[in-house]
């Protein structure tokens, strides 16, 4: 998926995982894709954002009022002196023993995390990440850009990064026209829909794609490749794989094991 | 200095703000380091018992709740 985005957007959504998970997430949320599009040189949608008024610390504050932090997953130093626990002391105690970072957290549940141990996207921040791909090729380029993933987030209007939006006074409408500005392009305003996308072979939730669509209009459901790019590309209810994905979860299966 | 340090971190201990996340955290520190013990004695070849003896509970929970982690060195069975 990731190859479909600039170096610049693909910053952006590595420092949405980390916002993510500096809050104790385990998924990665439309709220957190806004959040990373601030990220130091996050290009255009970062300042089109800044722009408006909208600046991450406020953003960051929505998510915590509306979801809250999540239990944090490393021991605080400080309540643990408070009972008489130097966790330094037991840092370096226990690195002697099992060396270099051993206490850090381990690395939980990564099977159940994306081959690069990346958060699980949810439902919407997918459909938003669909959405900035399907947009940068309307207009006409090959990766999405920051500026995509943006509208990205804005055409997901039931997400939390819209719903953050609103709160601080940012229409979805003014923040595309914002982007539009910027760009010089008219920017369309919806995709198509999620069914229109299912007949395209473009796969949402279980909506199966019909039988009749060509190898060129369906794709692996994991990594995107289109039918016409990958050499085998099989179909289960509702999705595709191609054989790049298998080799590369059966490699991770058999690492795991 | 070091009784004003004292007093301070008696007064912060009844709050239960600090007393829960010192909880908490002494919980995930305990975690972490069964985990590295479990994750050593597998690899020197315990069975499951031995752990679940040294730790006090049964086999089972143990096993349940590291099985996915820790296979059995020394070309022990999987």
């Amino acid at each position: 998926m990731f190859e479909r985005f600039t170096a610049t957007a693909r910053r952006t959504l590595v420092a949405a995982q980390q916002e993510a998970r500096a809050l104790g997430h385990h998924y990665l949320g439309t709220e957190h894709l806004l959040l990373g599009l601030f990220a130091e040189g996050g290009g255009m949608a970062g300042r089109v954002l800044s722009d408006l008024g909208v600046r991450a610390e406020a953003v960051r504050t929505e998510i915590i009022r509306i979801i809250g932090h999540a239990a944090p997953d490393e021991p605080d130093a400080d309540a643990l002196r408070s009972i008489g626990i130097d966790l330094e002391a037991v840092r370096r105690r226990v690195e002697e023993s099992f060396g270099p970072g051993a206490l850090d957290p381990p690395l939980r549940g990564r099977c159940r995390r994306g081959p690069f141990n990346e958060l699980p996207l949810t439902p919407r921040s997918k459909e938003a990440l669909q959405r900035a791909v399907e947009t940068a090729r309307a207009l006409g380029s090959d990766q999405a850009r920051t500026e995509h993933v943006l509208l990205g987030v804005l055409a997901v209007d039931k997400g939390l990064g819209v719903k953050i939006l609103l709160r601080l006074g940012v229409e979805p409408e003014q923040a595309r026209a914002a982007v539009a500005r910027e760009v010089g392009a008219v920017v369309p305003v919806k995709g198509r829909s999620s069914r229109a996308r299912a007949r395209r072979g473009q796969v949402r939730g279980a909506r199966r794609a019909p039988k009749w669509v060509r190898p060129g209009e369906r794709r692996c459901s994991f990594c995107g490749r289109w039918g016409t790019q990958v050499r085998r590309l099989i179909a289960g209810p509702g999705v595709f794989i191609c054989e790049r994905c298998v080799d590369l979860c059966n490699r991770i299966i058999e690492e795991r094991r | 200095m070091d009784d004003a340090i004292e007093l301070a971190e008696q007064a912060t201990s009844v709050d239960p703000e600090v007393g829960l996340r010192a909880v908490a955290s002494l919980r995930l520190l305990a975690d972490r380091l069964e985990e590295l013990q479990v994750d050593r004695a597998r690899a020197l070849g315990w069975t499951w018992q031995r752990i679940a003896d040294a730790l006090g509970v049964s086999k089972q929970a143990v096993h349940k709740k590291h099985r996915r982690r820790a296979p059995r060195g020394r070309g022990g069975r999987r």
